[in-house]
């Protein structure tokens, strides 16, 4: 198995990652970077197909998530460079991935003024060719490759993605969550035992503390600061945290009977809460279970922003997009508020390099937004690391959950990742990788040859365990470890399936003459005295027979001096033989495995016989017999 | 769905139970549903009063429901044993089993099922329905094209020609909505608040809007009116294309969701329940149960039924309300004879019909198909059965048994570590492999792999022989002076039959005896002496035998 991550390798931002398996192409996640202007914001999709028939390469598109690093690219990469495969998305990411391109494209063309960028229409054609799926919905892709999403938390709608093509397997997580939050539940996979596992890694090295005592701190920190008069920003993207903390902060509101206002900025909002209300589904268990009674998604206490309350005295807490400070709302009332020490900026997400956002968690005092504007930073800022990934805990959790045989790291910083890579490797003791950007990494995954295994031969497997076992009916139970012993003839006809042939078959195959099976049988005998094994090892008898037969030690019958025989040979046999000895009395034969034993001709106890056949294929253990009945006779 | 809780609780059944989550929702409402209205009895005034009830004698209906022999509770611990799944997921039972649900097109939720035992897919069909224009998912057809055995149960009756189209059907029940409320008569639905009542609230609700009577008041009166209505909202992701667009907009997808927020729709557990200030006529009301034999809608009868300006419109074709009115007049509950309000049954079934199971019939690839005893003369007559196609029936409690069709084939993953030790022969310029392992099923199939390490002494392999014992080789390889075994002769060679050969071999030294016979296939050696045999064993392998 390859995999190349063209985005998103020992690095956050456009994500996308190019795997192939089983002989099939598909690529993960098709994202964007925020640190970049240039042509860099977008992965490199020249490294598919230098002529750019990309759809003759790659057999399908799978997205995660509807965040913009790992979304960004697509409408680009499906309008603009003429991929028309199929893509694959859950349904909240099929709704709202649009609107979010949709949003990043008017601030890149209308805003900054770029031109050559995709449009609406391209973002509407490009959905057209989106397939939603549902949760742990299985999809077939041209009867080879299986396509199977599971929750990931994260988001809303948030999947990571299970591919299979052949033997050869693959999970891909985009970014996931494995503790439940406010709004969305924990990430959870079966345990698929992938070949590969490619893991985001964006808190590599972190464990952070209970969700509880962050929201506690969250709480005490807005309320502190509101009820001192200051103004509260917090930074958000319209969806997902947004959702969680608006809960938050609802449910205190409510709790405390707090009147200070709470708005939420970006015209998105309503749009969004609906989205939520629609795919209730897909949010958490208790929110679903309470909403016939109450939909979370209807705030009271929380009402839409109006950019002349920016100037308004008195205290009030300001949710506002975009969450890194670089644009819009967010940064044009933090312009306004950032000078006053009273009030708080409070970032409860992840900020790229190189945004206003970072720089301000920097700690830096002093900002240039421009060649022209500088800021001074006054305000109290308080980090609350609310981002949805999983932590190293997480992680680990995950890897034990579905049991990988490698792990590739990605999503992640460099630095961070290595500590986390030696962890995987010492703890699991399986490989761990984490490729740069354009670096491929080939992976050797258990080869397996698909033969072709006809029903006469199954039956026949079938058969001979359970005679094995001794039993008279087929079991009808799942097949566990059912023993074979067959034949595949190499050079065949090429292009025709290999054949596990079952060698009695052999015959009937062209040139199968030479292959067919030969029975060599042999049969042989040996006289001797009853009386003197009954006297020589009388003191083995004590085995299981004497109490079938109602003569006891002492019957002197001809019969039952048979008897006694074959109870000294049948324990004496099973003390020297690995194999399970049976006794037949009636036909005075021991039975190991497939040899049998009889007792004839003994019409006088001076001389009786033993006759012994057995096929080739148990030489072995016919030498066994042999040699102790040697040694008993 | 209704025997379940009695499955589960009262019998020895102790297996799995898989459900779709949107089917175990309105599940849930059926079940409760049906347990309230046995529970709680409607009560009928005489026919004067509602309000002075307490002075006259309360009688109820009988009941034509049979009553549930199961309690509140056993509802939810069933419910907590099933396991909801999505369509198109897949759940194994047992390893070598998988069961998977797909859309069936009848309800939210419902579903068809296709069970695989050993690459073997049998689909369960039942209700199911291939109209287009209702709200549910489309029927997925995967269920009928990759099918080994169909079997389809159900009640089928040839009703000739079919009824109008559904749309009609639905337009004709709008129109009469809006026919009475415009002569201010009040409309009763007698229906379950689920299922095709949702596109029959769609389609009143354009009526009205159309007609100018926007302002008309609905009430949805069931126990689980609320959960019914408001959590179909959020089952986006199983219906039907065109709704499915709506969530992506977003926009709910089906239009209760707005006539409940503006209060032109609204929903009560009992008709008590309604608030009087908000209660305006004309108005329609949707009530179970849609027997007229249970819930509020027999008072609704009782109450609008003596005014020729109210309609009853009834969607079960097995529901008669001359009947109902005959059961209430006997107890004077009514005065006239027979109901004076319009009475209009447009029954609205989108169940599978006859000419659609002869398409899905000619459209499946499965060998077996097995369909109702009451379908089966339609079927002969209409459909046009593969020559390999095998058409069974079934009726009440009759076991069905056929042989399915066994794949000639199935493919096996070699896994890797099995092929590398495997042994490799040349044999007429052919490669034979000889296999040896544990054959196992795995989540992705079934696999060969080595024999786990602790097999490892027990499973000692065997020896294999093929090919052709050269008799002539063999007979030269014996006979005295042609080889080092000097001591070795050949006493005799014998032709017992044509395929026969018997040698007779004698060992001076070891003062023993050997007979050998050769036949197709097969050598039997006859020796007392362990030297002697093993001797004869050599010289047989080296004569023409190849020991893999």
């Amino acid at each position: 198995m390859r995999l190349v991550p063209l985005g998103a390798g020992q690095d956050v931002g456009r994500s996308c990652l190019l795997v192939t398996l089983g002989g099939r192409n598909i690529m993960f996640d098709c994202g964007m970077h925020m640190g970049f202007n240039d042509e860099r914001r977008f992965p490199d999709f020249t490294y598919i197909a230098k002529d750019g028939q990309y759809t003759d390469t790659l057999d399908c598109i799978i997205i995660s998530h509807f965040h913009l690093d790992h979304c960004g690219a697509l409408p680009y990469f499906t309008e603009m460079c003429g991929y028309h495969g199929p893509i694959f998305m859950t349904h909240p990411t099929k709704a709202i991935c649009p609107i979010l391109l949709e949003d990043y494209r008017k601030i890149t063309v209308e805003r900054k003024g770029e031109t050559n960028f995709f449009t609406s229409q391209h973002i509407k054609d490009c959905m057209k060719k989106v397939v939603a799926m549902n949760l742990h919905e299985t999809h077939w892709l041209d009867d080879e490759i299986e396509i199977r999403p599971y929750y990931a938390g994260h988001v809303l709608g948030a999947a990571m993605f299970y591919v299979r093509v052949g033997s050869e397997s693959i999970v891909y997580t985009g970014d996931y969550n494995m503790t439940p939050d406010r709004h969305l539940g924990a990430a959870w996979i079966d345990k698929v035992r992938p070949d590969v596992l490619v893991t985001e890694s964006t808190y590599a090295t972190t464990i952070r503390d209970s969700k509880r005592a962050r929201e506690r701190d969250f709480l005490a920190k807005v309320y502190d600061c509101v009820t001192q008069g200051g103004k509260v920003i917090i930074p958000v993207f319209a969806l997902g945290r947004a959702q969680e903390l608006c809960i938050l902060i609802e449910t205190f509101w409510d709790r405390m009977g707090i009147k200070v206002p709470v708005y939420f900025s970006a015209g998105l909002t309503e749009k969004a809460n609906n989205y939520y209300k629609l795919f209730i589904n897909w949010t958490n268990q208790k929110i679903k279970d309470t909403y016939v009674q109450r939909n979370m998604f209807d705030f009271k206490h929380i009402k839409p922003w109006d950019r002349a309350y920016a100037d308004q005295p008195g205290p009030m807490v300001l949710f506002a997009t975009p969450g890194m400070l670089h644009i819009g709302t967010s940064l044009e009332v933090f312009k306004k508020w950032c000078h006053d020490r009273k009030n708080m900026v409070i970032m409860p997400g992840y900020c790229v390099a190189g945004t206003v956002g970072a720089k301000v968690l920097a700690g830096q005092k002093v900002i240039d937004l421009d060649n022209f504007n500088t800021i001074h930073v006054n305000l109290q800022v308080k980090n609350l690391s609310f981002s949805a990934h999983a932590d190293a805990k997480g992680i680990m959790q995950l890897i034990r959950q579905c049991e990988p045989r490698n792990v590739v790291l990605v999503h992640g910083e460099k630095s961070k990742m290595g500590f986390l890579k030696s962890k995987i490797m010492k703890e699991f003791s399986i490989p761990c990788f984490d490729p740069a950007n354009g670096e491929s990494i080939d992976i050797e995954t258990s080869r397996a040859i698909p033969v072709q295994l006809s029903s006469s031969f199954f039956r026949k497997l079938w058969a001979r365990e359970a005679k094995l076992d001794h039993q008279g009916t087929l079991p009808t139970g799942p097949v566990q470890d059912l023993a074979v012993d067959g034949l595949v003839v190499l050079d065949g006809p090429t292009g025709t399936p290999l054949q596990l042939t079952d060698p009695s078959d052999l015959s009937a195959m062209e040139d199968g003459a030479s292959l067919q099976p030969h029975i060599l049988e042999f049969e042989t005998s040996r006289q001797f005295s009853l009386e003197a094994l009954l006297q020589k090892w009388g003191h083995l008898a004590g085995a299981p027979l004497l109490s079938q037969t109602s003569s006891g030690s002492n019957d002197t019958t001809h019969s039952g001096m048979v008897q006694r025989a074959l109870a000294i040979l049948s324990s004496y046999l099973q003390q020297t033989l690995t194999v399970r000895v049976y006794v037949n009395p009636s036909t005075a034969t021991i039975a190991a495995d497939t040899i049998g034993v009889r007792l004839t001709g003994a019409e006088s106890s001076a001389s009786a016989q033993l006759m012994m056949t057995w096929q080739y294929e148990d030489e072995d253990l016919a030498s066994d017999i042999l040699a102790a009945l040697n040694r008993l006779l | 769905m209704l025997a379940l809780p009695f499955i589960t609780e009262y019998t020895e059944f102790a297996g799995q139970v898989y459900f779709t989550e949107a089917g175990l929702v309105f599940g849930r409402c059926a079940l409760e549903e049906m347990l309230a209205y046995q529970n709680e009895p409607v009560e009928l005034g005489s026919v004067a009063s509602t309000s002075t009830a307490s002075s006259i004698p309360q009688t109820t209906l009988p009941s034509t429901v049979p009553s549930l022999p199961y309690t509140h509770k056993d509802i939810h611990r069933t419910l907590e044993k099933i396991q909801g799944l999505r369509y198109r997921e897949s759940q194994s039972p047992l390893p070598s089993v998988r069961v998977t649900p797909y859309s069936s097109g009848f309800a939210l939720g419902s579903a068809n099922w296709v069970v695989e035992v050993e690459g073997q897919h049998l689909t369960l069909l039942s209700n199911a329905s291939l109209l287009t224009g209702t709200h549910p998912s489309e029927f997925d057809w995967q269920v009928v094209e990759h099918a080994d055995a169909l079997v389809v149960t159900g009640d089928f009756k040839d009703q000739g020609p079919p009824a109008l189209p559904l749309a009609q059907r639905f337009g004709q029940i709008a129109s009469a909505v809006v026919a009475t409320l415009k002569r201010k008569g009040n409309v009763l639905l007698p229906c379950h608040i689920m299922g095709p009542m949702f596109d029959i609230l769609e389609h009143i609700a354009v009526a009205l809007d159309a007609s100018g009577l926007d302002q008309t008041r609905m009430y949805a009166i069931s126990p689980v009116a609320d959960r019914a209505l408001l959590y179909s909202n959020i089952m986006g992701e199983w219906m039907c294309q065109g709704k499915q667009a709506l969530i992506y907009l977003p926009e709910a997808p089906l239009t209760q969701d707005e006539l409940i927020s503006t209060r032109r729709l609204q929903y009560h557990a009992k008709l008590a329940d309604i608030e009087l200030k908000s209660y305006q006529e004309p108005c329609v009301i949707l009530a179970g149960h849609p027997s007229l034999g249970l819930g509020a809608a027999p008072l609704l009868l009782q109450r609008w039924g003596e005014s020729d300006r109210n309609s009853v419109i009834v969607t079960d074709a097995e529901t008669d309300v001359y009947r109902c009115w005959q059961d209430m007049k006997q107890r004077d509950l009514v005065t006239q004879s027979i109901p004076r309000c319009q009475v209009h049954t447009i029954p609205i079934d989108t169940n599978l019909q006859l000419h659609d199971l002869v398409g899905i019939v000619q459209t499946t690839r499965a060998k077996t198909v097995v369909v109702p005893s009451s379908a089966e003369p339609y079927l002969r007559r209409h459909a046009r059965l593969g020559a390999n196609q095998l058409l069974l029936t079934h009726s009440y409690l009759e076991p069905v048994e056929w042989l399915h069709a066994v794949p000639q084939h199935r493919t096996v993953f070699l896994a890797e570590q099995a092929a590398q030790t495997a042994p490799v022969y040349h044999i007429n310029g052919k490669a034979v492999v000889r296999i040896q392992g544990c054959l196992r099923a795995e989540r992705d199939g079934l696999w060969i792999k080595s024999p786990p390490a602790l097999k490892q002494p027990a499973a000692k392999s065997k020896r294999m022989l093929c090919g052709q014992l050269l008799i002539d080789r063999l007979q030269h390889g014996l006979e005295k002076g042609n080889q080092q075994d000097r001591d070795l002769s050949l006493i005799s060679v014998t032709h017992p039959t044509r395929n026969e050969v018997v040698f007779n071999v004698v060992s001076t030294n070891r003062n023993a005896t050997a007979t050998i016979s050769c036949r197709n296939g097969t050598t039997k050696v006859v020796c007392d002496s362990e030297a002697l045999r093993r001797t004869l064993c050599t010289r047989i392998l080296d004569t023409s035998l190849l020991e893999l």
